[in-house]
């Protein structure tokens, strides 16, 4: 559910006025992600140059209009890069999520309908995954499949699986033990039904805050996988290899490719924050 | 009254127990996992010659059945012997030895910073004004999306570069050099920990200042001196201690991106450059350890925390 979708629920039609009632932070936010979604998909049809061109005699040019960010180190235009790199940046951490949350979401539920030695069992399952950090599993799974896209993703959709599916068993037993479920279960309604009819319903906004969080941490580590160059290789690029191909030139004087990376992610991971935030606060769902 | 407490120490160490026991089984079978010869799995990204790839077979024992191999490794590690490293063409203890001292270090400094910072930010954001309350709200929010490797760039160029108070690479040498070269990186790895810390101090110590204990407090007119520290800040500890000591349990999986980023040898960065090389003997000893450091505090936070809450030690909480 986009937070336009919130605010829609409101009665005076003007954009403006839903806009403002739901917060100018949070708009901003969601357009930006808006922004980046459409940027993932049209990203190399828009890019001013060729992401890979080598243009060796303008190597760090600032920003101009030529380059509107400028160029790194071998000439190559900044801006082109971070355009092109959007996707596989939001590819790996929307995977994670999917995954994570499509376990976790599932774990959960049984957990809290069957109760009992399973739920107990998997409790404790869920505690020692706990104990696993979803940055080591990554590297550890680096060093079995080696660096690359996938074998970080498998491991932090692993590594998330604990983090989604404890929060969501509290809410999802607490929901099964209100009156409506005992409700339903005599008058016969069939377990699927009251799941994908009632609980999963009513468990919706949790999840779909749940979610928004985790896709900001996801982006975090993936980002740092690749930072650490553990990730995807050159020449692909994503932005976490931005800030880490850009780290010589820092201390060399030409900042420009590391900070406008860096700044990318410091803003989409401060809007998902703040759209999780807000959401959490309009579904009255407590968080942590 | 002591009882409570002592059940839930033993319970909480019989858990550690069982988690390491399933974490050491775990990582250890991951040479399974590798496609292909474990021996040649376990040499890593070199190009084993027979002779080496028979060293492998007989020091991992991988004629032995799976049980028997991980017992002896395991016999191993109680015993100091980590193993060899094929990549490095030397015994783990070796490699890791002279590197663990800095890495501790690092992460006893983020920790003291998290604690003082992130406590005093929160504390000063719930009871100062509004516009102080505000303006921290913005730092932590935005403090809380800067990953570590990007807060390291900014400190480099700004006070490494820029205006040259901190040295840009490496650990130092004797312990007062080594806190001078471990600031910059102490500070990024502590970042959005801190700012974590401080939102949950902010959101308990204020819970606490709404709470009916306080509210008679002030209506009797008592001086905001006299009921924060006792009544406010000690109930609001509890929660503060034991979200400020996860966070310092995760600070070890954090020495990774802050040593690399800052080129310091630690078993981060070591644990990095093995996983890249795909050297597994090396990796699966640092990976332990930093599971078993991780389980290890937080085991300590909980029970801590049952000592200065008693409240929690009854409520029977998993953390």
């Amino acid at each position: 559910m986009s937070v336009a979708q919130l605010a829609a629920g409101r009665s005076t039609p003007s954009v403006l006025r839903r806009a403002s009632s739901v917060g100018w932070l949070t708009v901003a936010s969601t357009v930006w992600m808006l922004v980046l979604v459409i940027v993932a998909v049209i990203g190399p049809l828009v890019a001013p140059y060729d992401p890979t061109a080598l243009d060796l005699m303008n190597v760090y040019a600032g920003p101009s209009s030529a380059h509107l960010l400028g160029t790194d180190e071998t000439g190559r235009d900044i801006l082109s890069r971070l355009l092109v790199g959007t996707a596989p940046t939001l590819a790996g951490p929307a995977l994670v999520v999917l995954i994570a949350g499509a376990v976790g979401v599932l774990l959960a539920l049984s957990m809290a309908w069957l109760g009992g030695r399973f739920d107990a069992f998997l409790s404790r399952v869920l505690d020692i995954m706990f104990a696993f950090p979803g940055i080591i599993v990554a590297i550890v799974a680096v060093s079995i499949f080696g660096a690359g896209f996938i074998a970080p993703v498998i491991a932090l959709s692993i590594a998330y699986i604990p983090i989604i599916a404890r929060i969501l068993r509290t809410s999802a037993i607490r929901q099964r033990n209100l009156p409506y479920i005992a409700a339903l279960t005599v008058q016969g309604a069939s377990p699927a039904r009251m799941w994908l009819t009632h609980l999963l319903p009513n468990l919706l906004p949790i999840i779909t805050v749940q979610l928004v969080v985790s896709f900001s941490y996801a982006i975090l580590d993936i980002s740092a996988i690749s930072y650490l160059g553990l990730g995807l290789q050159p020449p692909a690029t994503d932005w976490g290899l931005m800030v880490a191909s850009g780290q010589p030139a820092v201390i060399a004087g030409h900042p420009g490719q590391s900070i406008s990376a860096a700044v990318v992610i410091v803003i989409t991971v401060v809007a998902l924050n703040l759209i999780g935030d807000r959401l959490g606060e309009h579904f009255d769902v407590e968080q942590r | 009254m002591h009882y409570p407490l002592v059940s839930l120490a033993m319970r909480k160490v019989g858990e550690l127990v069982v988690t390491l026991f399933v974490a050491s089984v775990l990582i250890f079978s991951l040479v399974a996992l590798v496609p292909g010869d474990p021996a040649a799995a376990l040499a890593g990204g070199t190009r084993p010659n027979p002779e080496t790839l028979a060293a492998i077979r007989r020091q991992f024992r991988l004629d032995d059945p799976i049980w028997q191999r991980y017992l002896g490794w395991i016999g191993d590690l109680f015993t100091g012997n980590l193993g060899t490293s094929f990549v490095y063409r030397a015994n783990v203890t070796d490699i890791i030895g002279p590197r663990i001292g800095t890495s501790l270090l690092l992460v006893a400094y983020s920790a003291l910073i998290i604690l003082v910072v992130g406590v005093g930010v929160g504390v000063a954001g719930a009871l100062g004004n509004r516009v102080v309350d505000r303006g921290l709200s913005v730092l932590t929010a935005i403090a809380m999306g800067a990953p570590t490797f990007v807060v390291a760039i900014f400190l480099i160029s700004v006070f490494a570069l820029g205006l040259g108070w901190f040295p840009v690479f490496g650990a130092g040498d004797d312990f007062g050099d080594q806190l001078y070269h471990l600031t910059l990186p102490a500070i990024a790895m502590s970042f959005a920990y801190f700012a974590f810390v401080a939102r949950i101090t902010r959101s308990s110590v204020r819970g606490e200042m709404f709470s009916e204990h306080v509210e008679t407090a002030r209506s009797r007119g008592l001086a905001p001196r006299q009921y924060i520290p006792h009544h406010v800040l000690r109930n609001a500890s509890a929660q503060i201690f034991s979200v400020a000591g996860l966070t310092i349990a995760s600070l070890f999986a954090a020495t990774v991106v802050a040593e690399q980023a800052f080129g310091i040898n630690g078993i981060g960065s070591l644990l990095v450059q093995s996983a890249a090389r795909q050297d597994l003997p090396t990796v699966q000893i640092i990976s332990l350890a930093m599971v078993f450091a991780f389980v290890v505090v937080n085991t300590v936070v909980d029970i801590v925390n049952a000592a200065i809450d008693p409240r929690t030690a009854t409520r029977g909480r998993t953390a």
